[in-house]
């Protein structure tokens, strides 16, 4: 059970290093026991020696165990650790993550590699808000290219792995339950979970139940429409029918009810999620493959926006959403002398449908298919094989194809397109490319470096080719689908550095993406917009270029057994063509943390600053934002028993109350101010 | 080993025979409101004076204010079959007691389709009695000749179909009907409608010299619809355009009517209900 909880939210990274070291492995540690948990043990390992990801990776290194211990915070905090993500706030519930300055429309988010999609037309439920972290083992964050495993992206890949059954027959029953308290929402989270192992076969399930109310802003303002509630629960199961093989089943249920989007006109009376998938794994003892996965999953997604609770609407309306997936996978693993690598073999379809209805008093409701009802098909396969010189460096290259179709399926929606004379009931049909080259080599002693470039290519998101007057608060305009627009492709390039000697870590990476027919929305003056209180509408369309540029770097300092220092700090930088700064960048920010830790216990002073963005763009209604810092505290006490542990996590966030709100925040809401919480976690074994 | 890449190779095949077994189309709930009105009802019918003749009058809803595409059966008594080829004129009066007056109408051609003779009225003013409908029947030779005449009701409709302009510039006053749409959806529509000068109580002569513009609007929020297209003249005072629709609910379509530069009206509206 200990190695679990410290397992838990260690936030690894799947990359071409890890997958294949799971299989150099011998056939003894297979059969010890869960396979999933050694691939991220080794990960683990490997991780903090040495990066060799094919893409740059923001691996998780030695200072992520600083926040470990907190399976309270949610997944999209948990996420913007990562020094290359930033998070899009609406309100206090379902962040939007942004990779190195590019959101949701221009990553995949996955689970476990399952392909699913949010039922939001305002992206209020990105899919990192469908999982949380009590039912996570890690999140891979793979950039650019190196992301193309699960799909053609521009910008990357998240991968959530979940945590599954773990079959351990040494240990019957394990599990955990927890309780904690946020003072600044009054929030409340409980959680649980629970393991049995038999020989064979497990079966686990887990869940988690959050309640907060709005938080209080520095200086003792509460911000309405921050409240939310939720619960989550999965299942899973694993089973051996051989010695070599493993199947797995798992669902997850997530729902939330009564979601305040302070930024925004509408709440969230519900967003629901039934996620489900069943894969078979073989591992081959001998011979050129090494591991085939085949994989089914399925899922479906309802969100329903609401402003019931809102004063002074013009009139009543509700914004229903919904999206179902279902897609499969085939993965065969080979090693082959000093090469080794993985053939993936994709498909999913799946259906985006959004209505929405206006109630005015005495009139007809008024109806329209803000998604009309599409359903995009996509196959692809992509191939990657790394291999390791005499040197011990390493040059991987990966290739990704995809071939996606897409089209309206309801004609209603068909005829409401006809207006601006766009026939969206013919199947459009895009071919994608993607493919990556990186160079992994030691320097001299103590220094490490690696070289990635890309070609990446997306094909445009369901809301960009077939939005019907979805309204973006943020630059408050009313935005319609192109459906001819270009794919958006970019050239791509990572650079980094490490440098590493006895208890100092410090690496260095940067990122440089030349966007081309960068996907935007331009202002339409001849088209009214159709919310009240717009400012116009806005279509899709491409810009010939767009240019984004950045830099990350981690300093990790272990001073002694006891005491240890951590640093990272990122900047980005994005502009269009005339010298326009894209929108939505984040300024310089930087984590600085000294943590001591005890037998028993932990103490840890942590600081956090952003400069200040003056960068914006006007047209999609930014605004400047001043710097801030903000202290925080955190303390751990664990307490042994006889049959587990009692594990006590509290401090204090945002300890001087400063009222701030960060660049990416939408409508200057502020950020919560000064945060008391205490979580009480009892595991046992 | 080998059976076991056979195994991953038949996954392979099965993953792929699952989606496209998937193909299937995702139920799609009714929000087509255009269902075709092909049913048409019968609304009168008379003895012709002389000829032996049964006319019978049919419409796709009950005759309204408005402008109305009325369908004609003539029946040969004599040898009990369907007329297709007849001069048909009509005449609508209106018996106010005092006074009296007829209405605009368009009539059909000389050869009936589907054993139908197409021609319309607009109807100015509701009425439970008064009006009726003359419709002088003669064979293309002249061999035969009779008139029947048919009562009819006329029903106040719930929204405003036709409009009585006054020309600004003084002249006479236009009566402007909603032709298209009749069964709004969202999406493009055909916009049509017919314009005819009252020169007299009995003489509505359609006009053709006309210039429209059209602009659809969405009162209860205030915006408009993209890419609609002026109507312009197509025959017997009808002008034929495009208006989109957005979205369900209730639309103006605003109306200016011109004769060159000259604004002869931008007032009128019709409402267009979409559910």
């Amino acid at each position: 059970m200990t190695r679990v909880g410290r397992l838990f939210l260690f936030i690894a990274f799947l990359s071409a290093g890890n997958l294949s070291v799971a299989q150099t492995d011998s056939s003894l540690r297979f059969y010890t026991g869960d396979l999933g948990e050694q691939d991220f043990e080794l990960s683990e390992v490997r991780v903090r020696r040495s990066c060799t990801c094919s893409g740059v990776c923001c691996c998780a290194k030695k200072q992520e165990s600083v926040y470990t211990g907190n399976r309270f915070v949610s997944t999209d905090i948990l996420l913007s650790r990562d020094p290359s993500i930033e998070l899009i706030r609406r309100g206090a519930f379902a962040l939007e993550p942004v990779l190195n300055g590019m959101s949701t429309d221009r990553m995949n988010i996955t689970i476990d590699g399952m392909k699913i999609f949010g039922a939001c037309t305002d992206k209020m439920d990105p899919i990192t808000s469908y999982v949380e972290p009590n039912n996570m083992k890690s999140v891979a964050v793979l950039q650019g290219s190196a992301g193309a495993l699960f799909g053609s992206s521009i910008a990357g890949t998240l991968n959530m792995e979940t945590q599954g059954a773990s079959i351990r027959p040494s240990m019957k029953w394990t599990g955990e339950v927890g309780t904690g308290y946020n003072s600044a929402a009054k929030g409340i989270s409980h959680l649980y979970a629970l393991n049995r192992s038999g020989a064979k076969w497990a079966v686990s399930s887990n869940g988690v139940y959050r309640k907060f109310g709005n938080y209080r802003s520095g200086h003792g303002e509460r911000i309405p429409f921050t409240q939310f509630e939720k619960w989550n629960n999965s299942f899973s199961a694993k089973y051996m029918p051989r010695e070599r093989q493993i199947l797995r089943l798992d669902l997850i249920i997530d729902e939330g009810y009564n979601i305040g989007y302070a930024a925004l006109p509408m709440d969230v009376l519900y967003a629901k999620a039934r996620i489900g998938g069943i894969s078979l794994e073989q591992f081959y003892q001998k011979g050129f493959f090494e591991r085939g996965e085949f994989k089914f999953y399925a899922n479906r997604v309802k969100h329903a926006m609401d402003d019931t609770d809102r004063p002074d609407v013009p009139m009543h309306m509700e914004m229903p959403g919904l999206t179902e997936t279902i897609g499969s996978y085939a993965d065969l693993r080979y090693k082959r002398s000093a090469h080794k690598g993985i053939l993936r073999l994709d498909l999913f379809r799946t259906r985006s449908r959004a209505e929405m209805t206006m109630f005015p008093a005495g009139e007809l409701p008024m109806f329209m298919l803000t998604w009309p009802d599409i359903v995009k098909q996509s196959a692809g396969i992509y191939l990657r094989d790394v291999w390791e010189l005499r040197s011990g460096n390493r040059i991987g290259v990966n290739f990704r194809f995809d071939f996606v179709s897409s089209q309206s399926v309801d004609q209603f929606g068909i005829a409401q397109a006809s207006v601006f004379n766009q026939n969206i009931g013919e199947t459009d049909l895009r071919f994608l490319r993607n493919a990556g080259l990186s160079y992994t080599a030691k320097l001299k002693q103590n220094w490490k470096y690696w070289v990635t470039c890309g070609f990446v290519e997306r094909s445009p998101s369901t809301t960009e080719q077939y939005a019907f007057y979805i309204f973006n608060a943020m630059d408050g305009y009313d935005y319609i689908g192109n459906r001819s627009i270009q794919n958006e492709k970019a050239w791509q390039s990572d650079l980094g550095l490490e440098w590493k000697k006895r208890r100092i870590t410090w690496t260095l990476t940067t990122f440089h993406y030349r966007i081309q027919d960068y996907i935007m929305g331009k202002i339409e003056s001849d088209y009214d917009a159709m919310t009240i209180g717009a400012r116009g509408v806005k279509m899709t369309t491409n810009l010939p270029s767009a240019l984004l540029t950045g830099a990350r770097t981690i300093l990790s300092y272990q001073v002694n057994r006891n005491f240890e220092l951590n640093g990272r700090a990122s900047y980005t930088y994005g502009t269009i063509p005339g010298g326009d700064p894209l929108p939505m960048i984040a300024p310089m920010r930087n984590v600085l943390s000294c943590r001591w830790t005890g037998n028993k216990m932990f103490l840890q002073l942590e600081t956090e600053a952003a400069a200040g963005q003056n960068r914006v763009n006007p047209d999609f209604g930014e605004q400047t934002t001043p710097a801030y810092t903000l202290i925080h505290f955190r303390s751990g006490y664990t307490v042994k028993t006889p049959k587990g542990r009692l594990i006590l996590n509290g401090g204090v966030e945002n300890l001087f109350d400063r009222h701030y709100r960060t660049h990416l925040t939408w409508g200057g809401i502020p950020q919560p101010g000064i945060n008391a919480f205490l979580n009480v976690n009892y595991a046992f074994n | 080993m080998n059976f076991q890449i056979k195994t991953w190779f038949m996954g392979s095949l099965l993953m792929a025979g699952l989606l496209v077994g998937c193909k299937d189309e995702p139920t799609i709930e009714p929000t087509d409101n255009n269902n075709s009105n092909s049913d048409l009802i019968e609304i009168a019918s008379a003895q012709s004076d002389v000829g032996d003749w049964t006319v019978k009058l049919f419409a796709a809803e009950k005759l309204f204010m408005g402008y109305n595409k009325l369908y004609l059966e003539v029946w040969d008594k004599t040898t009990n079959t369907r007329v297709n080829s007849a001069k048909i004129a009509l005449n609508p009066m209106m018996d106010m007691g005092a006074m009296q007056h007829s209405a605009p109408f368009e009539n059909p051609s000389e050869t009936a389709e589907s054993g139908m003779f197409a021609c319309a009225v607009v109807f100015q003013m509701p009425g439970e009695m008064g009006w009726k409908l003359n419709v002088d029947v003669e064979m293309p030779d002249g061999s035969r000749k009779g008139k029947a005449e048919l009562p009819l009701q006329v029903a106040s409709p719930d929204v405003v179909r036709t409009h009585v302009v006054m020309p600004a510039g003084g002249g006479d006053p236009l009566i402007i009907s909603l032709v298209e749409p009749i069964e709004p959806k969202v999406g493009m529509n055909r916009f049509e409608i017919a314009v005819h000068r009252r020169a007299s109580m009995m003489s509505f002569p359609a006009d053709d010299s006309l210039t429209v513009e059209i602009e659809p609007e969405m009162p209860s929020m205030g915006h408009g619809s993209p890419n609609n297209v002026n109507p312009v003249i197509a025959e017997n005072g009808h002008y034929v355009g495009t208006v989109n629709f957005t979205m369900t609910g209730m639309w103006y379509v605003h109306l200016k009517i011109m004769h060159g530069a000259e604004v002869l009206d931008d007032k009128s509206y019709f409402e267009i209900n979409l559910k």
